[in-house]
């Protein structure tokens, strides 16, 4: 994909519209607000969180990518990009030792250090959120620009954002209630805050916790138990978790009944543009699931 | 007349919070050349009153000083270049050998960076010797007796090459012949040496022994103060002390013998022991 | 010629650091990196990365030790270290405050620790206080675990409420570590650790007079007062600094002060300086474990210096009671 001064510009004005019609600085920022300088469209990316590199491959700058966390796992051949290890925080000097030219972090104060210090290396350091849906085009396109893949990336996000339009156009009304606990000790919920409850909404579900806005949330058994969700979505595709067979948790209505739907597959670990097929197999999960 | 090198007049003190003086209207002389006994009941103000002299309280009324200036205007390294002094207990917290503590005791004559000179080092060794543990000088401390570990710390505080001593119950926890030890040192230490001693002790009978003068406290003001024959009597032990006591002599020195109650009183309680009381006023054979 | 011993081996140290990494650099390169030429990325790695990482990890080892064996002094017991002044608690709830927060900024979780470490020590001085008598040893240390214990509380309180990567960060910040070590956070280091640093070595000849006892130390010329509040404060703000910049290590402070002694004897004339030396060795070549033991994947120095240190104290004690 060659770069050209007009697709360029063409693109900042896109990313521009996407905020809501600012005329700010041509020159996007990162999550953080630092400025992305690029000399030349990045061709050596390390990737520190799975969204990215999911993402990467999608707007098709995968053939960019010569670091990934060992968490990354989509798409399959993603095994032949060299692993660098955590991506939070990530071993600052394996990561330079890829040569990249561009490394983008996932926004968190632990990256802090890090970030700096491979900005001081003299690399172009990015740090994105990737939560929510919404998310998907949004960093498509910015992944795009910095990759030089802006067409293909602005295909991608358009292509999602009309799934995704249409996915909500048809979305059935929240029949049942569904708690998603992704650790049991101390259960762990997630949250408005999390695309999960995006895409419960989707399929028809309301998430028994909406009312907390981060992503996710510790909390206990008993706030599981008095909000009495109909079921229990579980993501590793047990039928049912380990933790359902815990004398404490038999306090939980679902659990006792064994309402568990379950669902498995890395699309639910992260938004990707794989999450509008997600909605379709979690709408069938919760029809034939509950057991 | 020898140099007067510990004077405290009308030392009075009084505690935070207390009811009472701990010390009133106190005055005691140590001169250079002499052992004086400071002895009295627990709680009398020995401790209060040597604190004062030492300059580590500052007194509520009266003068305390030493060689003529006032105690609590004595920095610490320069107080200890005169005064040297032997607390009752004392335990290392880490592992140190007899030699290495007397050796602590030349901090206050050495600068902050010099080391061990040959002053210092003769100063040690001397030390070491008058106070017979030379031969103990590589042991570490934890394995000496008790009168050992009394004689090494008596050896650091000569070796601060002062003018005077000052030793706070130095036989407690010693056996018979420890004692002893200690206080025919502590005596020849003194004559010898022209130190100023000041001992606390609630051995009555060897300080009567073996100190030039004496000086009993009793809540805290002096009862009586001067050569043992002259300050120690029986009324003044018995008022003081509050308990029955005869008294003998040993080579001039009054010896005292505590009574039982029973014996003192007369009537009063029930007489269980049969045996007769011994004799009174037995001058034993030289 | 133990002083020639040991600092060969902190030199050895110094060196292993720089050559060694989770990744594998020719030796070549890294003496053309250190020597300034070179590859770019090895130039970076090596210049940027691996030599301030290498020289924080030494002076904060040394001044862990260095604060260890004043500290023990200070309070006559062979058990003290950095952290009984309950500072620990203090730095970690200031850091993980600053992280649930999500304060921004490479300095905001150091700044916010060495905060809550100063805290904590005004906390625990006004405590001995109270209690009576100026900085009391065994007050002081009641004070220590409690005030540490009360921060400790706090901090779990936060980090429950916090979401999972916060939880997360918190947890590995605790633990240690000196990823985020730069040439400025080396030089701010050391800047500022110079002056407590020399308050204690100044002090070493009243120190050795402490160990004896408060009183007989006073008799000896010791400003008994005085100097257990500039150690007390020196050994503060060179801990809180430490914490502040590379978490809570243990054991080096603990442990690196016997074995001196075992060796120089107890005079802190030899004591601190040697302490300095074998504190910022063992912490280098713990660093130096803690990054390539799993390679990629880094330990936080704190768990290798407590796997490290644990056998060795067990054969210091072993030593020290027989």
């Amino acid at each position: 994909m060659l770069f050209s001064g007009r697709r360029l510009a063409v693109v900042v004005v896109a990313v521009a519209a996407c905020r809501g019609g600012e005329r700010s600085s041509a020159l996007p920022v990162d999550d953080e607000g630092a400025g992305l300088a690029l000399q030349a469209p990045a061709s050596a990316v390390v990737s520190l969180s799975p969204a990215f590199t999911e993402l990467l491959f999608a707007i098709g700058a995968g053939d960019r990518l010569v670091g990934r966390t060992r968490w990354c796992d989509y798409p399959p051949g993603v095994e032949r990009v060299p692993s660098v290890g955590d991506g939070l925080p990530p071993v600052v000097e394996v990561v330079l030792a890829r040569r990249p030219d561009l490394v983008l972090f996932y926004t968190s104060a632990s990256n802090a250090a890090a970030l700096d210090q491979v900005r001081r290396a003299g690399i172009t350091a990015a740090s994105f959120r990737m939560d929510r849906l919404d998310d998907v085009p949004r960093l498509a396109r910015l992944l795009g620009w910095l990759t030089g893949a802006a067409d293909s990336a602005e295909w991608v996000a358009q292509g999602f954002e009309r799934a995704l339009d249409s996915a909500r156009a048809v979305a059935p009304a929240a029949r049942r209630r569904v708690a998603v606990v992704v650790w049991d000790n101390p259960p762990i919920v997630i949250g408005a805050g999390s695309f999960l409850s995006e895409l419960l909404r989707l399929a028809g579900a309301a998430n028994a916790f909406d009312d907390i806005a981060a992503p996710s949330a510790q909390t206990s058994i008993e706030t599981i138990a008095a909000r009495n969700p109909d079921a229990l979505l579980v993501l590793e595709g047990d039928a049912s978790p380990a933790f359902a067979r815990r004398p404490e948790w038999q306090l939980v209505r679902a659990v006792r009944e064994r309402r568990f739907v379950s669902v498995h597959g890395s699309e639910f670990h992260r938004p990707s543009p794989r999450a509008v097929e997600a909605v379709r197999v979690l709408k069938r999960a919760l029809d034939t699931g509950g057991h | 007349m020898d140099q007067l090198i510990l004077s405290a007049r009308g030392a009075t003190h009084r505690y935070a919070g207390a009811g009472e003086d701990a010390l009133r209207d106190v005055d005691v002389d140590v001169c250079a050349g002499e052992l004086v006994a400071l002895i009295g009941p627990n709680g009398s103000g020995k401790t209060t009153l040597v604190r004062l002299l030492l300059g580590t309280l500052a007194p509520r009324a009266g003068a305390v000083s030493v060689l003529g200036r006032p105690s609590h205007a004595w920095s610490r390294p320069a107080m200890a270049r005169v005064v040297g002094v032997v607390v009752q207990r004392e335990e290392p917290a880490f592992p140190i050998t007899v030699r290495q503590t007397v050796a602590l005791g030349r901090y206050p004559r050495r600068g902050a960076w010099e080391p061990l000179g040959e002053a210092d080092r003769t100063a040690v060794d001397r030390a070491l010797g008058l106070c017979d543990v030379a031969r103990l000088r590589d042991r570490w401390v934890s394995t000496l007796s008790g009168g050992e570990w009394q004689r090494v710390r008596l050896a650091r505080a000569l070796a601060q090459e002062p003018q005077a001593l000052v030793l706070d119950e130095p036989t407690a926890n010693l056996d018979l012949g420890h004692e002893m030890e200690v206080f025919e040192l502590l005596a020849d230490l003194v004559r010898r040496e022209r130190l100023a001693g000041l001992v606390i002790t609630h051995h009555v009978n060897l300080a009567a022994r073996y100190a030039d003068r004496l000086v009993v406290l009793h809540r805290g003001r002096v009862r009586s103060s001067g050569p043992p024959a002259t300050a120690l009597t029986r009324e003044v032990l018995q008022d003081v002390f509050a308990w029955p006591v005869e008294v003998s002599r040993w080579r001039d020195a009054p010896q005292f013998i505590p009574l039982k109650r029973v014996e003192a009183d007369g009537g009063g309680r029930t007489e269980t022991d049969k045996t007769p009381p011994p004799p009174f006023h037995q001058y034993p054979e030289e | 010629m133990r002083w020639v011993g040991l600092a060969l081996l902190a030199a050895a140290a110094l060196i292993l650091a720089v050559v060694v990494g989770p990744v594998a650099l020719p030796l070549r390169d890294v003496l053309a990196a250190l020597g300034g030429e070179g590859d770019g990325t090895v130039g970076a790695i090596v210049r940027e990365l691996r030599v301030p990482r290498a020289l924080l990890a030494f002076v904060v080892g040394g001044s862990l030790a260095v604060t260890g064996a004043a500290l023990q002094a200070l309070v006559r017991n062979a058990l003290a270290d950095p952290y009984l002044l309950g500072l620990s608690g203090g730095a970690g709830l200031g850091a993980v405050a600053a992280i649930a927060l999500g304060l921004g900024g490479a300095w905001a979780v150091p700044a916010a620790a060495f905060a809550g470490a100063l805290v904590a020590v005004a906390l625990v001085y006004r405590l001995a206080l109270v209690a009576g008598g100026v900085l009391e040893p065994r007050v002081l240390i009641l004070a220590g675990v409690v005030v540490g214990a009360f921060a400790a509380a706090i901090m779990g309180a936060l980090m429950a409420v916090s979401p999972a990567p916060q939880l997360r960060s918190a947890l590995l910040w605790l633990l240690g570590g000196f990823q985020a070590a730069s040439w400025r956070t080396v030089l701010v280091f050391v800047a500022y650790a110079v002056i407590p640093l020399a308050v204690v070595g100044v002090s070493h000849r009243s120190l050795d007079l402490l160990t004896l006892g408060e009183e007989p130390a006073q008799f000896l010329g010791a400003d008994v007062g005085a100097v257990k509040r500039r150690v007390y404060v020196a050994a503060s703000l060179l801990t809180a600094a430490a914490v502040a910049v590379s978490g809570i290590i243990g054991f080096v402070g603990l442990v690196v002060p016997h074995a001196i002694r075992m060796v120089w004897g107890h005079l802190h004339a030899a004591v601190l300086p040697a302490a300095f030396l074998l504190g910022g060795t063992l912490l280098v070549l713990a660093d130096a474990l803690a990054r390539t033991v799993v390679a990629p994947v880094e330990l936080p120095v704190g768990v290798v210096t407590a796997i490290l240190g644990v056998p060795v104290f067990a054969l210091l004690l072993r030593r020290w009671t027989s």
